[in-house]
């Protein structure tokens, strides 16, 4: 690939990551959405807000333990 | 008597269960080996003219070398393409090859809603990024087709402006700061960083590659205890919210874009569309892109990807997957990537060539 900025790419394929394969992932996602929405937003305090949604993400999780 | 007639009725059971499983023998071979015409459904997203001319050639070609096949193609939108997934599959009506994102392969393959293609793609799996979403129970359900990562993108001219050196790359997050800082201390209306807006389906993109740069988990694989109110994640969102407070244009992605490519924000966060955008508008702009820095170098981005899968309704399962196979092979992706500027297929060989 010759041009620069498609090599770019082709390096950071190599250095990035994909959520965690689950079928509760749509759900997380929404949830972590929402965390940003809250801190970055409405000013919700950051360790607060956080705590809640992995109290929520524990919850998914535990539906499929 | 008795004796006989019980023999002979053993017999007659045999012959019938031999004739039962010849006939059933022929049937599987007859499934397997179409000899009418058959229609394949595939539900796809992309709609976008620059792309969908090739998309049509690859089914026309794909016909041509299939004569007993043909292809019929729906169009899938963003907005609502997961909705309609979802109902078609839950309603019986699942097309025979459907495209997914990433994100959407566990929901559909715990299940039980697509068909499993081991054995078809086994041999691809050396070959092609991207498997880890397709496995579940030691089964593979869909196949890598094009990938998507993202990378900063920064402004040139506008790094020229500062005092930092001209190829000036921020290896970490110290590094990407002080050049947010130096390109919005520039004036009034030119801002350092471009921070999303609450778009759904976007936002977190920007913001897990922080997390992940941090070594971040949101949950453990093996024990699924989650992660996400740790150390990691505090550090991730004090550093994303630093720069969103304090240097950012907030906009939605498409009105970052805008901004970036007017010179009036510094670094954005974008995937290889920006660069077909770039070239396809003629933008006279001078950019670097550079891999994304984390606490320390190098970072961790996101990646996604679009991938092909075939319904469990389908009453074609083999034929679906060997079109799967003819469309996800490196030839078909370079004639793909070479039509929409595409930097990621998932083939290796594919992502080798110099297709640009």
């Amino acid at each position: 690939m010759s041009d620069r900025n498609l090599q770019t790419f082709v390096k950071q394929i190599n250095l990035s990551q994909m959520p965690p394969a689950d079928p509760q992932w749509v759900n997380i996602e929404d949830l972590i959405e929402k965390t940003l929405e809250k801190i970055l937003f409405e000013k919700a305090p950051m360790a607060e807000t956080l705590y809640e949604t992995n109290k929520k993400i524990q919850e998914y999780m535990d539906k499929n333990k | 008597m008795k004796n006989t007639g019980l023999i002979r009725v053993s017999l007659l059971t045999v012959g019938f269960l031999a004739a039962l499983i010849m006939w059933q023998g022929c049937s599987e071979g007859e499934k397997d080996l179409p000899t009418g015409p058959i229609t394949l459904e595939w539900w796809h997203f992309w709609t976008d003219p620059d792309i969908r001319p090739t998309i049509e050639q690859m089914v026309a070609d794909y016909e041509t070398a299939n004569p007993n096949v043909k292809i019929k193609l729906t169009d899938l939108t963003w907005a609502n393409g997961h909705e309609k997934i979802v109902v078609a599959f839950s309603s019986g009506a699942a097309p025979d090859i459907v495209e997914l994102g990433s994100d959407w392969i566990p929901e559909f393959s715990f299940n039980n809603q697509l068909a499993p293609i081991t054995a078809a793609v086994l041999a691809d799996t050396g070959a092609y990024y991207g498997w880890n979403p397709t496995i579940h129970k030691n089964d593979i359900y869909a196949h890598p087709w094009i990938m998507g990562t993202r990378v900063l993108f920064i402004n040139r001219g506008l790094l020229k402006r500062t005092a930092l050196d001209t190829n000036f790359i921020p290896l970490n997050w110290p590094d990407l700061k002080k050049l947010c800082y130096a390109v919005d201390s520039l004036g009034e209306d030119i801002y350092g960083f471009g921070s999303n807006a609450a778009e759904k389906h976007r936002l977190y993109k920007k913001f897990l590659p922080f997390f992940w740069s941090m070594d971040g988990a949101i949950f453990g694989y093996t024990d699924r205890f989650a992660g996400f109110a740790g150390d990691q994640a505090y550090k991730a969102i004090k550093f994303y919210k630093e720069l969103h407070d304090s240097c950012s244009l907030v906009d939605s992605q498409r009105g970052l874009e805008d901004a970036f490519l007017e010179g009036k924000v510094g670094v954005i966060i974008s995937g290889d569309w920006l660069l077909k955008r770039i070239k396809k508008e003629n933008r006279n702009i001078e950019i670097i892109t550079t891999l994304f820095p984390g606490p320390k170098y190098p970072g961790k981005s996101f990646l996604g990807g679009e991938y092909l899968a075939v319904s469990a309704q389908s009453p074609h399962k083999d034929e679906a997957a060997k079109f799967i196979r003819f469309i996800t092979a490196p030839e078909r992706q370079l004639q793909f990537c070479r039509a929409n500027f595409s930097a990621n297929p998932s083939s290796k060989t594919a992502a080798a060539d110099s297709f640009s």
